[in-house]
């Protein structure tokens, strides 16, 4: 059974889908474009760039900042169970940004601008998610 | 060659249980007809500006135009979130500017009350990146708080600056009946709201409401011949941004807005100094902050100053959404851009009774489309 990222998908079909793999190994990893050298995370299949679809894996660091968060009280389907839940934006080291769960952090205890590790946690099901810890 | 708004319609906001998403666009369309004399006829097309996700029915123009009594003119959707009436009204100037068409209608519309409680929070989870965002519950709210929480960060930007804002658009709105909201707020209960999205609190957010708007745009002697008091397009400023906000560089402005009100100042070869009233999407209460910043009322930074000097008050030196704002008025979605037009239009006029800005010459409407992935500025004189 393949990983899926985040509590609920909407995207069943991508070229990026090889990412699960990296995923798999509680790795993160972002896409490098052979023909110019950018970086881009998330992961993306066609650079934006210079227009070249020819791309590598390329690991990326688990750890960087938070940028922002916020604390969700009104949650939409398929977070009805989880509400409170607190979301925020973390610039990984090395660039890119990712959309992850404080999940175990109470509110006061975050700041932006802090450093925080993204653990690659498995939930019930194929679920994974980026699980950001203080 | 210029582009006049010949003529104007506003129907009431809010819950509307008693009309289709075409009976609500009738309104404004015949109040329109009306205040411009020209009838239905002497008009190239009808561009709708809606949200298409919102309505049982698919395809809205095609009942819509009917419902007008606007066939066999050629008529089509423009979509671009909350700023989908804007894109109509870009739309419908560059066919006047064209030649296709010298006389088209836009209609901004839209029903948001017809989805159940859950087909509205299942919306509600997909307006962001449903790849990469959406897969851990970002909500609209939720993205606008992200922002807000980074202004603070960055400039101080505090939790009662942003109720000031909902209090001074409460107070804006008590003088237009066509707002979903005609009620003063104090700014103990806007503080001390229910959490939606920390910081933003319920009375940070705009109201989903059902309403439609309407404009007839003219080329310059049409115009001229139909009105006597016709208010020109001086400047039209249209730009997009990223829709994940992952790929953005910074998260307490919108890039989009900078540049769409850049185009429209160089177009109408003014600043913001020059103009006397404005319009901006406040869909919550951060979103006009950030808007002041974005089309240059203040620093970068300095948008929450205007708001504890009570600035954009009717009264002040700089009225901002004197007719209420999004967040008296409603926010159905697909209208908000046209509703800002036509209260730009009545302003310059000075249609506006008691909420009408002394002397208004030049305005100037904000309108974003999402979380800043579209942005239409738009600068009106006289």
């Amino acid at each position: 059974m393949t990983l899926e990222l985040g509590k609920i998908s909407f995207v069943t079909a991508t070229k990026t889908k090889d990412y699960q793999d990296y995923l798999e190994k509680g790795k993160l990893a972002g896409t490098k474009c052979k023909s110019c050298g950018a970086l881009h995370f998330p992961p993306r299949a066609d650079c934006d760039q210079c227009m070249s679809s020819d791309v590598e894996w390329v690991d990326r660091e688990s750890k960087g900042k938070i940028v922002t968060y916020t604390t969700i009280h009104a949650g939409p389907t398929g977070f009805e169970d989880v509400v409170p839940y607190t979301i925020c934006v973390v610039e990984l080291e090395g660039g890119g940004k990712l959309l992850g769960w404080l999940d175990e952090a109470k509110e006061e205890d975050i700041d932006i601008g802090q450093n925080v590790n993204i653990d690659l946690k498995k939930l019930e099901g194929n679920r994974i998610i980026y699980a950001v810890r203080l | 060659m210029k582009v006049g708004v010949v003529g104007i319609g506003h129907g009431k906001f809010g819950k509307r249980e008693d009309a289709t998403v075409q009976e609500l666009a009738f309104e404004p369309f015949k109040e329109a007809l009306d205040d411009s004399g020209i009838s239905r006829k002497d008009i190239g097309a009808t561009v709708i500006g809606s949200s298409p996700e919102y309505h049982k029915q698919r395809s809205i123009p095609g009942v819509v135009a009917e419902y007008l009594g606007m066939n066999p003119q050629m008529t089509y959707l423009t979509e671009a979130a909350c700023a989908s009436s804007s894109a109509a009204l870009h739309n419908a100037v560059a066919y006047v500017k064209s030649g296709i068409h010298d006389i088209v209608a836009v209609v901004g519309v839209q029903k948001m009350t017809e989805l159940t409680t859950p087909e509205i929070l299942a919306l509600m989870g997909r307006v962001g990146d449903v790849q990469w965002e959406s897969v851990f519950g970002t909500t609209f709210p939720g993205y606008y708080a992200m922002y807000a929480r980074r202004h603070m960060y960055d400039f101080g930007t505090t939790e009662e600056q942003m109720a000031k804002v909902a209090v001074k658009n409460h107070a804006h709105g008590l003088h237009n009946p066509n707002a979903m909201f005609q009620k003063e707020i104090t700014l103990e209960k806007a503080l001390g709201s229910r959490p939606v999205a920390t910081p933003l609190k319920l009375f940070d957010c705009c109201g989903n409401a059902d309403g439609a708007a309407c404009l007839i745009v003219a080329e310059e002697s049409k115009a001229k011949s139909i009105s006597d008091t016709p208010i020109w397009l001086k400047g039209m400023g249209a730009a997009s941004a990223s829709m994940s906000v992952l790929r953005r560089e910074q998260l307490n402005s919108l890039p989009s807005a900078v540049e769409a009100s850049r185009q429209a100042y160089e177009q109408a070869s003014i600043g913001p100094e020059d103009l006397n009233l404005a319009e901006v999407h406040d869909c919550f209460t951060i979103a006009e902050i950030i808007a002041y910043e974005d089309i240059g009322l203040a620093k970068k930074g300095e948008g929450s100053k205007l708001v504890d000097e009570g600035q954009t008050y009717r009264d002040g030196d700089m009225p901002v959404n004197v007719d209420g704002g999004l967040k008296a008025k409603g926010h159905p979605v697909g209208a908000t851009g046209a509703s800002m037009a036509v209260e730009a239009v009545k302003q310059l006029r000075g249609e506006a009774g008691e909420r009408q800005v002394d002397g208004a010459e030049i305005a100037l409407t904000h309108n974003v489309g999402g979380i800043g992935q579209y942005c239409y500025v738009n600068i009106y004189s006289r």
